[in-house]
This record gives C-alpha cells, sequence and structure tokens, in this order.
C-alpha cells in the first residue's frame, strides 16, 4: 500500500464513519431513552448512558397499558391482509403482463 | 381455454381475465377518487354537505381563486419545491457517498454496515419523527446540548422546529436520515453492476479515480439513478406523515406544505372543496416535475 491508498482509505472510513453516526445514533438515543427512568430521561443536560438502567417503561407498557397489544394486533392484522390480497392480485396480473403475448400490454 | 379460439387470441383473452381483479381494484380505489376529487374541486362542497347529503354547488373555481389570493398556495408550493430539492440533493450526495465507500474491495465489513446502515428505513416514520422531535426538543434535547458544547456556551437556546427559518431544515434532516438507507441500497446494486473489465481497461488506460468516476461508473448507473431520483421525488412530494407529526405545518406555515395544506383545507377547516382543489395542483406539479425530470434526463442505452 502507497500512501495515496493509506489517505484514501483513511477518508473512506472518515464517511462511512460520519454518515453511520448520523443513521445509527438516533436509534441507540431511542433505545437508552427508553432504559432511562423518567426523571433522568427529561435531565438537562442528557446522560449519554443510563445512570441507573431501568426497564420500568417497558413494564408500564406491556402490563399497565393493556392496549398495546391490541394496537400491535391491529397492526399485524393490517400488514397481513395487505400483503395477502396484494399477492393474490399482483400474481394473477404479473402472469398476465409476463408470461403471455399479444395480450394488452 | 377452449379450443377454437386461435392461439394469440386466447392468450389476449386469459390475460385480460387475470387482469380483472386488479383493473376493477385500480378504478374503484384510485381512478373513481381522483375523478371526484378533482369535480369536488369545483364545488363548494364544506361539512354540511356531508351531513345532509346534499350535493356541492358549482362555483366557478373560487376555491382556486381563494388559495392563490390568500397567498397559502404559493407559500405551500414553495415549501414543496424547497423540501424536495434539499432532501434529493442531500440524499443523493449522501447515499453515493455511503454506496461508493461500502462498494470499495479495500473496505472490510462492508456487509455488516450495509446491514446496519438499513435500521432508519425499517422504523416507522411516524416513530422517526417522533425520535426527532426528541432529539431537537428546546428544552432538554440532545441537539441543542451538543450544540451548545460544540459552541462553547454562545448558543444556549436552539429551537430548530419552532423557528420559521430552521423548521422545515430540522423536519428535512429526519426526511434525509429515513430515506439515505433506501438510496444507498439501491446505488450500491447499480454500483455493482458496473462491469470491472471496463473499469479495468479504463485503469489501463491511465484514467484517474475521479475521471473513472464521471465516464466510467456515472453512465452505467445513470438509468438506476434516474429510477432512485425519480423514486424519492414521489416520495417527498407526498410526504405527510413526518410534518404532520413533527410542526403540523407550523410555526407561522413555515413548513406547511401542499400535503399538509391539503389536510388542513379538507379535514380541520372543513372545507373539503378547497382541500380538493389543493390535491388536483398538487397531482398536477407532481406530473408536470416528473414530465420534466424524464425529459431533460434522458439515460444512454449501454447496452
Amino acid at each position: 500500500m502507497n500512501k495515496r491508498d493509506i489517505a484514501s482509505l483513511m477518508l473512506a472510513w472518515a464517511v462511512l464513519l460520519v454518515i453511520l453516526v448520523f443513521l445509527l445514533f438516533p436509534i441507540y438515543w431511542m433505545v437508552v431513552t427508553g432504559l432511562k427512568n423518567n426523571m433522568e430521561a427529561y435531565e438537562y443536560p442528557p446522560t449519554f448512558f443510563p445512570r441507573l438502567l431501568s426497564l420500568e417503561s417497558f413494564r408500564s407498557l406491556f402490563v399497565e397499558n393493556n392496549q398495546f397489544f391490541v394496537y400491535y394486533g391491529n397492526n399485524f392484522l393490517v400488514s397481513a391482509w395487505t400483503a395477502a390480497i396484494c399477492c393474490v392480485l399482483a400474481v394473477f396480473t404479473g402472469y398476465a403482463s409476463g408470461s403471455t403475448t399479444g395480450g394488452p400490454y | 381455454m377452449k379450443r377454437s379460439i386461435s392461439g394469440k387470441q386466447g392468450d389476449a383473452l386469459y390475460s385480460f381475465v387475470l387482469t380483472i381483479p386488479a383493473l376493477l381494484l385500480a378504478i374503484i380505489f384510485i381512478l373513481v377518487p381522483i375523478a371526484d376529487s378533482i369535480i369536488k374541486s369545483f364545488l363548494r362542497y364544506g361539512v354540511k354537505n356531508i351531513i345532509s347529503g346534499k350535493p356541492g354547488v358549482w362555483n366557478n373555481g373560487a376555491n382556486y381563486a381563494k388559495l392563490v389570493s390568500s397567498g397559502m398556495l404559493p407559500n405551500a408550493v414553495r415549501n414543496t419545491l424547497w423540501f424536495v430539492a434539499f432532501v434529493i440533493l442531500f440524499q443523493f450526495l449522501l447515499g453515493m457517498a455511503l454506496a461508493l465507500v461500502l462498494n470499495a474491495k479495500a473496505m472490510r465489513g462492508a456487509r455488516l454496515f450495509r446491514s446496519l446502515m438499513m435500521m432508519p428505513w425499517v422504523v416507522p416514520t411516524v416513530i422517526s419523527a417522533l425520535i426527532w422531535m426528541w432529539l431537537f426538543q428546546p428544552q432538554y434535547g440532545l441537539v441543542k446540548y451538543l450544540v451548545a458544547l460544540l459552541s462553547g456556551g454562545t448558543v444556549t437556546s436552539l429551537a430548530v422546529l419552532n423557528n420559521p427559518q430552521t423548521a422545515l431544515g430540522g423536519v428535512a434532516v429526519a426526511a434525509l436520515w429515513k430515506q439515505i438507507p433506501l438510496m444507498t441500497l439501491l446505488l450500491l446494486a447499480g454500483l455493482q453492476n458496473v462491469p470491472a473489465e471496463i473499469v479495468e481497461a479504463a485503469i489501463i488506460d491511465g484514467a484517474g479515480p475521479i475521471r473513472r468516476f464521471f465516464h466510467v461508473t456515472m453512465p452505467y448507473m445513470s438509468s438506476v439513478i434516474k429510477v432512485t431520483i425519480s423514486m424519492s421525488i414521489i416520495e417527498n412530494y407526498k410526504q405527510f406523515p413526518l410534518f404532520w407529526t413533527m410542526t403540523g405545518g407550523g410555526p407561522d406555515g413555515a413548513t406547511t406544505t401542499l400535503a399538509i395544506l391539503s389536510y388542513r383545507e379538507a379535514f380541520v377547516s372543513m372545507n373539503l372543496g378547497s382541500g380538493a382543489a389543493v390535491t388536483t395542483l398538487w397531482m398536477v406539479l407532481m406530473i408536470v416535475t416528473i414530465s420534466l425530470y424524464d425529459k431533460v434526463f434522458r439515460t444512454p442505452d449501454l447496452t
């Protein structure tokens, strides 16, 4: 490896690092905030890692707010039905437009 | 298929029959509502008409005239175009940079990074809006803290989404975050289709990396680039959930795009005719943009 190769490799890593931090940090922040307790989540300046790991938010989501599973079920139903209907229709139409000649396409 | 129908005709009939369900759905759920909306845009049609079932009254394009004269429509068109241009420019630059880096031979762990970087794409749009609202939060948000830290304490208050000058930019950042992964993935697929022999030939002919990029890679990728950019033009033209969750069109109409304006007119001001007028113009603008784009960027055929 000559000097130029090393320089360009370092540039590539720098670009990768900057863009990945932009893309992944918000997700890290979401997870970490979920693991903080309520007091710490609203603290300023914010803490980058929870001082006190707490699963309280998840517990209240699953136990106190039983609606979560209803919503989850709704989500599942909507995606399942959409996928099923789309697949069936797309298979017919795709077959018609792809495998036959002289059709309306 | 009956034997009596000749092969070609039979095929045509068969494929037509297979298309009927999709065709019916398209007519019922796409064409009819569009026609209905265009008709409604010329009527005075409010919530009263829905409740009482009375048909709307033709009002000679008063909906359009009001939208233009109140300055709401020009403002929304300006915001929409600004947003689309900004997001697509940076999305393309960053997506291309990331794709080139991930495609480099010397890059180790490219596969791992490729799957990691897809994460924002999987996050639902509303959730990504909430994440960025949390980051931009004016009292205890992380962005405010980081800016204060980096500026050495000179900037003490930063409310990205509450300031008319920066709100649109704030939403654009969230849109970029959400859309860069897919752009990168598609560009990466395009990069992998650039034939290695041609690149090698260019190296032997003494072309440097910059010339190789612009004269070999880019021409081979032009069709992929064209498709991805037109996809993201459409995606950003119709962007609604991000705006609605993050700013609701405010502050002071600074982030009111055509999507927000039509929703506000139709379901907040309860004036369905006016909302339909926005939608119609929006559709026309989108068609004009896409066909202009199609005309300007004719891709050369390299195969």
